[in-house]
């Protein structure tokens, strides 16, 4: 089957008519995902349609109560720039830094990567640990959903025919810090063996009070470690915590075994790699 | 010219984007073809309905065994085993059962799935080194394809045995037997390989990446029924090759299809498709080595078995060609061989870089590390202590040790600071290889001096990246005075270009660099005669020497004479070299080691013991080259290989399913290293004692940097975190369960 | 196939400086578009996956994948292949790749020039390190990656 019709539509609601009246219509952002897909035959569009005429989805990084707004064509090059970004959310630059090379990144969306739902994506573990929320629009309108109830299986979504994602919002937080953790064969250019996103924030006293981690690779879909979480609040941060958060987060998981690696070693690493991006993002947390 | 590093020649069109490579160039009317491949590696064909794909809009053709003369035509560089379509079964994933050729590459694709091949998967297929070793296994070749063949019968293909003095375990003081694995990996050239031919009146044109252009035009010869004067092989410089572009693969196909329907025909293999074409021979080696307490070696009884594919290729050479220099550049009295190749129902392997020898010196250097650990010995002077001293004959009747090897040994360990200390965590590597280059050789060069004294060199070599040209034009500089930027070097036709036997083991250098010298002899001895006549001279009076013509105590250089020699009606010299390596019939390999490479390598290896994820925060590679003609090309080889070899040593691996399928087809889950995967520091250095047998006293570079690379990155493992990987590839998981099951 | 239902797509864009209008397959790739009907063969198909870089363009100034990008995606964009990296002669990038030896087989070559190209314009003074990150995306099976380093740092003017 070869395409028959490119779209470009200039609004979110063009862009949901033609996805709901044009049949074997796909949503072509980035494209990084949907064009291997199609050159490998997995995907066999008649109709792509192009989001990137769209004005309210262009790349734009924006201060929203604190936190930020990202638009859904926001490229992973832009997420590295920002300055802001950089600053803030340290673990959402490290994930978007390690998404395959310069020319995938300077092509590939935030809200791409996560409408890709694949389980081995780098950016949905630290956009779930940061409790990020995604802006929908459709044909009911639009929407408000938690990344934690995006994801439904493995690259399934809870999208709705003809809605796509317009923003990504992440709540503002005061002392907080994020890390992102990869493990792979390789050191670019790699899908993730396990990959680990985490936040912690702090009260006055040093507590955590609230706590994310994000496991990639384990599952179907990218999964929020609650066990793991669920140690960390309240407690006084320790290495011995971060491990035993670490241990917990294992029990969240039941990875496979792949061509990458056996679903084993995969368990054991989560716990490794729980504990060390915890501890970095602690270290940022913290006044210095 | 000579340790001079100038720019490549054909550098320019490289970095303009313009250098033609197959797949760029474009033939009026070319039809596009697909191969037709099952999903199975093992299948018995019960029928081809190419009906369907017939009617398809844009096909042109569709070529099965039916359309192909009977009995199919088979090919081989060694033997006749391959047909250009698969006959009754399939016998790999990708064995291509028919073609379509159509008017666009989509066309040909759609029409490809459109060829209804009724077929029968057969279980119980062959596709590692136990199941082609169980004598209950489904053979992977008919006996009728082997007449007289005492191993007909199994999947064995031959056993080459080699050996001197007795193996006596009691002489020693220690034995270190275990087994090390080398995994199925690909060639993987950025140029996937791409084949055109067009008919040429009553002959046939052909394009190839291909390595051997003049096998391909005796293969096409052949199979085509041809004189090779009808058969013109255009060889653009392939884009990379590493082995896997030496022999024929579907340039048959492609002539044959170019034949039927009088239109040029092109097919241009997909990555993946170039995994089910070429690959590395995998292989499961048993060392037993004994020592005495000192680190003396003993004896060494080492079992090879290499997993070959479904035909033969060029792999039967690898096995017989590598398993000879087994025991390495050690001086062990008691040798015990056996290298076995077995067929399986995987891609045929052939050729790659270092050609048998890296699977063997992983296995060789890292017994040899281990005995030195339980003696307690250096692992430096474990090696230098059994090292053969220059002119020694370490293997009986073979070349004898031809190099000062002892200084590549102290210069990689003085490079990588073998004796510093280290921090946790860090662990030091250090392993040797050696390779034997060309055992016979055949090639002809000719050399044009023009009249302006710039100079044409015609040569059959392929210059796929190692920069053959260069060292060519770097040669006739120095013979002739010739400004290097005033000469082209001609390859890559057959209809052009002298014949050369091949691009393989290291050889253009030497083989074709002393063709094209002697080319530079008769040229500066026809000048010499001319000179005298033109002077009034005897010939005993004049001497030419590089570029320099001498006579009664004055010296002019040939440039300033070329006019006055050639005379009123200009023209040029012509100058005809060659190179004859005739080898020895009565050897094992058919000849003697022209050279060796040896090439040490070492480095130091940052090791997380939770992960098991690997860092190299330093490599060092020395090679004994005998002179370096260009040092940046020398280095460009030597890293090139080292980082090759950290490829099959770190990540690299085709991984097959139950039925033989390749899952891994593409560079997705295939892993080659990138830029960020480079150690940190590389350092290279070479040995230059002119020792060697080509111009200069140069020996061939560009295999020595992988062969033992796997080696020393494994010590430099288990000096690390104290645990044992012995089958590569060395991946964190497989350091991390390593490091689990001792605990 | 169902090639004649297909929709064909205008696009204007400008190549390697020179205005450029045809009409392509809603589903064609720039890659292919570029060197079958630009017959610029200077991108190389490799994996056509995005993991190797050999098809690295630059659009907008920007490097990207022209095998994973569609040719109607980039109506109206500068693009530029290794073929635009200079009018005439050899830019000092290109001068570079030749003074190191990092062009072996060359097949990869055009891909690394022109991400190296869209590095720099970006980071002129950039680390060993960067100029490794920044080219991650561009497989050498040659494997002259420290000649290709060597090259883009000292074409930055920084010591190599």
């Amino acid at each position: 089957m070869t395409v028959q019709i490119y779209e470009r539509p200039e609004s979110v609601e063009e862009a949901t008519r033609l996805l709901l009246e044009l049949e074997g219509s796909y949503l072509l952002s980035g494209g990084t995902d949907l064009a291997v897909a199609m050159r490998h035959g997995k995907a066999q569009p008649s109709v792509v349609v192009d989001l990137k005429g769209i004005p309210e989805l262009a790349s734009s990084i924006t201060r929203l109560n604190g936190g930020f707004r990202i638009a859904a064509n926001t490229v992973m090059t832009d997420l590295e720039r920002d300055e802001d970004v950089r600053q803030e959310l340290p673990g959402l630059v490290e994930a978007a830094e390690v998404v395959g090379s310069v020319q995938i990144r300077n092509r590939a969306t935030l809200a791409g990567n996560l409408c890709n739902a694949s389980p081995a994506a780098d950016t949905p573990p630290v956009l779930m640990a940061l409790g990020a929320s995604l802006e929908l629009q459709g044909r009911g309108g639009q929407r408000s959903l938690s990344i934690d109830d995006f994801f439904l299986g493995y690259r399934q979504t809870s999208l709705e025919p003809g809605e796509l994602i317009t923003a990504i919002t992440i709540p503002g937080r005061e002392s907080a810090g994020s890390a992102f953790l990869k493990l792979g064969v390789r050191r670019a250019m790699e899908i993730s063996i396990v990959c680990v996103g985490v936040m912690v924030e702090l009260d006055e006293t040093g507590r955590i009070s609230s706590a994310g981690i994000g496991l990639g690779s384990v599952a179907p879909t990218t999964v929020r470690a609650k066990n793991g979480e669920s140690v960390l609040i309240g407690s006084e941060p320790s290495t011995e915590l971060f491990a035993e958060a670490g241990r917990l987060a294992a029990s969240d998981c039941r990875p496979i075994d792949d061509l990458r690696a056996s679903g084993e070693y995969r368990h054991a690493m989560v716990p490794v790699l729980v504990r060390r991006a915890l501890a970095t993002a602690w270290e940022r947390a913290r006044p210095s | 010219m000579i340790g001079a590093s100038p720019r490549r020649i054909g550098g320019i069109t490289r970095v303009k984007g313009t250098q033609k490579y197959v797949s760029d160039i474009r033939l009026e009317n070319v039809l596009h073809v697909k191969l037709v491949t099952l999903d199975v590696a093992r299948a018995r064909i019960d029928g081809i309905d190419s009906s369907k794909a017939l009617q398809a809009p844009q096909v042109i053709d569709v070529i099965t065994p039916d359309e192909l003369p009977h009995p199919i035509p088979r090919f081989g560089p060694l033997f006749r085993d391959r047909p250009v379509l698969a006959v009754g079964e399939t016998r790999y994933h990708g064995e291509p059962v028919a073609a379509v050729a159509a008017e666009t590459p989509e066309a040909a694709a759609h029409g490809a799935k459109l060829v209804k091949v009724d077929h029968e998967p057969l279980g119980g297929g062959v596709f590692s080194i136990s199941d082609a070793l169980d004598p209950e296994s489904p053979l992977v070749q008919g006996p009728d394809l082997r007449p007289n063949d005492p191993f007909a019968n199994s999947n064995i293909f031959r056993e080459h045995r080699y050996g001197w003095g007795e193996i006596d375990e009691a002489a020693a003081d220690l034995i270190v037997d275990h087994d090390y694995g080398f995994p199925m990996i690909t060639q993987f050239a950025i140029e996937p390989h791409a084949f055109m031919a067009a008919p040429d009146g009553d002959g046939i044109e052909v394009w190839s990446s291909v390595q051997h252009p003049f096998l391909l035009q005796k293969t096409l010869g052949r199979v085509l029924d041809l004189p090779l004067s009808r058969v013109r092989v255009h060889a653009p410089d392939p884009g990379g090759g590493f082995g896997g572009k030496q022999n024929p693969k579907y340039e048959p196909l492609v002539a044959f299809i170019a034949m039927r329907t009088g239109r040029p025909a092109r097919l241009v293999l997909s990555l993946g498709e170039t995994f089910q074409t070429v690959r590395r021979t995998s292989a499961e080696i048993r060392v037993r080595s004994g020592f005495k307490t000192d680190g003396t070696l003993v004896f060494q009884d080492i079992d090879a078995n290499f997993l070959m594919g479904a035909y033969a290729d060029i792999a039967d050479r690898v096995v017989g060609k590598s398993g000879y220099l087994a025991a390495g550049p050690y001086r062990v009295p008691n040798v015990q061989i056996l290298a076995r190749g077995l067929l399986s129902h995987t891609t045929p392997s052939t050729a790659m870089r270092g050609f048998g020898i890296p699977q063997l010196t992983w296995a060789r250097e890292s017994n040899l590390d281990e005995a030195a650990r339980q003696l307690d010995v250096d692992r430096v002077q474990i090696r230098l202590m059994n090292l053969p001293e220059k002119g020694e004959q370490f293997i009986p009747d073979e070349t004898p040790a031809d190099g000062e090897w002892r200084q590549a040994l102290e210069r990689a360990a003085e490079l990588i600071e073998w004796e510093a200390p280290k921090p946790e965590g860090r662990g030091r590597g250090f392993a040797v290889g050696l390779k034997s280059g060309p055992t016979t050789g055949l090639s002809y060069s000719t050399v044009r001096l023009l009249a302006d004294c710039s100079a044409l060199i015609y040569a059959g070599t392929s210059d796929m990246g190692q920069g053959a040209r260069t060292i060519f034009a770097q040669l006739v500089s120095e013979e002739l005075g010739v400004d290097f930027d005033q000469i082209s070097v001609v390859m890559g036709d057959t209809s052009r270009v002298p014949y050369d036997q091949q691009t393989s083991a290291s050889r253009s250098s030497v083989l074709m660099g002393n063709a094209i010298y002697s080319a530079c002899e008769d040229i500066r001895s026809q000048i010499r005669r001319r000179f005298a006549e033109r002077r009034g001279l005897d010939e005993s009076e004049v001497a030419v020497t590089q570029g320099t013509i001498r006579w009664n105590g004055q010296e002019s250089p040939i440039r300033d004479e070329i006019a006055n020699v050639l005379g009123p009606l200009g023209g040029e010299i012509i100058g005809n070299g060659e190179m004859r390596v005739e080898g020895d019939p009565d050897h094992p390999l058919g000849g003697r080691a022209v050279f060796y490479e040896l090439h040490v390598a070492a480095c130091d290896v940052e090791v997380d013991a939770e992960t098991g994820a690997i860092e190299i925060p330093r490599y060092v590679t020395v090679g004994d080259v005998g002179r370096s003609m260009n040092p940046r090309q020398v280095a460009g080889q030597d890293e090139g290989a080292a980082i090759m070899g950290l490829g099959h040593t770190l990540m690299e691996r085709m991984i097959l399913d139950e039925s033989g399928r390749i899952l891994n087809m593409g560079a997705v889950d295939y892993r080659i290293l990138t830029s960020m995967d480079v150690p940190t520091e590389m350092i290279s250095d070479s040995i230059e004692n002119a020792d060697g047998p080509g111009p200069f006293g140069i020996k061939g570079v560009s295999e020595g940097g992988l062969l033992a690379t796997s080696a020393a990155v494994g010590s430099a493992v288990t000096d690390a975190v104290g645990v044992n990987v012995r089958d590569l590839p060395i991946t964190p998981e497989s350091i991390w369960r390593a490091i689990k099951e001792q605990q | 196939m169902g090639e004649g239902e297909a929709v064909m797509i205008p696009v204007a864009m400008s190549v390697n400086g020179r205005p450029v209008e045809l009409e392509v397959a809603p589903g064609s790739f720039l890659l292919e578009v570029i060197r079958d009907a630009l017959e610029l063969t200077g991108p190389k198909e490799c994996c056509l996956e995005g993991e190797c870089g050999a098809c690295t363009v630059m659009v907008d100034g920007v490097s990207i994948n022209s095998c994973l990008v569609l040719a109607a995606e980039v109506h109206g964009s500068d693009i530029t292949t290794v073929e635009g990296l200079a009018t005439d002669g050899l830019s000092a990038l290109q001068g570079a790749f030749l003074d190191h030896a990092a062009a072996q087989c060359g097949y990869c070559i055009p891909g690394q020039l022109v991400a190296a190209r869209a590095f720099l314009d970006v980071n002129s003074n950039p680390t060993r390190a960067e100029v490794r990150e920044a080219l991650a995306g561009n497989l050498c099976r040659c494997a002259g990656y420290e000649q290709i380093t060597d090259a883009v740092l000292d074409a930055a003017g920084a010591p190599s």
